[in-house]
């Protein structure tokens, strides 16, 4: 009894054998029929009478080529002609240098001057609009008038002229002791235009 | 003219076909038709002989080679020459079989044939030839596709179907011709 193995092994050689075999006798096949000597002619007789394959593309390829290289060189050409011509198409722009006397220095010094002035209107100006952002402020009574004290240990204080005109003008709308959270209210100008009592607790 | 081509005409001995018909569509120069031809005609003649009979081999044979005359640009680089060559004659034969209605009664012949018998005095080779022309039409086409060269995927191209058909096809040929063949020997 054959192994397996060995019976694959013929069965691998049978086959190869056998695609061997057939190959063999399709080339005997192949060998007896043969195209002849009068198709070949045939075919070429009438490929003669064609004309030759593509003959317009490339001639159009090369009437295109030429066609760009006359439109390069035309190019070129005037190009240079432009260049040559240039020299008298150039536009001089005459410069005047005038001298710069002492009444100008001044003017930069005053200009200088009201720069700085705007520059400090401007500190002012910020310092008030960051004041009149904060209005809460712990109020803090003595006998000179009050203090209101903000959670940014910013410290405004106010005469008591200024708490009696306030009052008279029903700008204090309350009773303040000290320790009380108040809303102080500014203008647009940074002055005080009321005080009123803050319902929240302040807490910094 | 592609690198490819060019490199690869380096190391063959003369020019590939690829490299001829690139160069031809170039120029137009028809001698570097006629190379083709010499090189391809047999081939493709005794394929076209198999699928059919000598008076219409004859004739695809001619308006395949015209195709390739007039319009060699249509070969694209990426495939063999013959490969595209052998796809135009196998087209131009199926459309004469249904313009002509013969794909039917070729059917019937192979039917016909297949209950012919063989006789004692027949050669080895007349029984491959007789086995072989009794095959299905994709059957044969595909084996004789794969006995001219070409591999599964360009035979499966060249035919229009998958690779695992063509496989099947060339299976069953042989499955038949070496039932044949046995049959001879006993």
């Amino acid at each position: 009894m054959t192994k397996p193995n060995e019976q694959e092994h013929g069965s691998s050689k049978h086959n190869a054998h056998f695609e061997t075999r057939i190959s063999d006798l399709y080339q005997q096949r192949k060998s007896k029929t043969k195209s002849t000597a009068s198709m070949k002619r045939q075919i070429l007789q009438r490929a003669e009478s064609e004309p030759a394959p593509h003959g317009w593309f490339r001639s159009f390829q090369r009437i295109a080529f030429a066609a760009g290289t006359l439109l390069l060189l035309s190019l070129v050409a005037l190009q240079s002609y432009e260049f040559r011509q240039s020299p008298n198409r150039l536009v001089y722009t005459s410069v005047e240098l005038h001298n710069i006397d002492d009444h100008q220095s001044q003017d930069y010094t005053q200009l200088s001057q009201r720069y700085q002035q705007h520059y400090q209107d401007y500190l002012q100006q910020q310092a008030l609009l960051a004041s009149h952002h904060q209005k809460s402020a712990i109020l803090t009574q003595f006998e000179n008038g009050w203090e209101l004290r903000t959670c940014n240990q910013e410290l405004v204080k106010i005469s008591k002229e200024l708490v009696a005109t306030l009052q008279q003008m029903n700008l204090i709308n309350g009773h303040f002791k000290s320790g009380d959270s108040v809303e102080v209210v500014f203008n647009v100008s940074g002055l005080i235009v009321g005080i009123n009592p803050n319902k929240t607790m302040l807490k910094c | 003219m592609s690198l490819t081509l060019a490199i690869r005409s380096l190391f063959t001995n003369g020019h590939s076909n690829e490299w001829l018909v690139v160069k031809f569509a170039q120029t137009g120069d028809k001698k570097l038709f006629e190379l083709l031809y010499d090189n391809c005609a047999d081939d493709l003649y005794h394929f076209l002989v198999t699928q059919s009979d000598i008076h219409l081999a004859k004739d695809i044979s001619q308006k395949t080679w015209l195709t390739v005359f007039e319009k060699p640009q249509l070969y694209r680089e990426s495939g063999r020459f013959s490969a595209w060559l052998f796809t135009i004659a196998r087209n131009k034969l199926l459309d004469e079989f249904r313009r002509t209605n013969r794909w039917q009664s070729m059917t019937d012949d192979i039917q016909n044939k297949q209950k012919i018998p063989f006789a004692y005095t027949d050669t080895i080779e007349d029984v491959f030839n007789t086995s072989l022309m009794t095959l299905p039409f994709e059957q044969r086409e595909a084996f004789c596709l794969q006995q001219e060269g070409f591999g599964l995927q360009e035979i499966a191209n060249i035919t229009r179907s998958g690779v695992e058909t063509v496989k099947s096809r060339i299976r069953y040929a042989k499955n038949s011709l070496r039932e044949q063949l046995e049959k001879y020997h006993d």
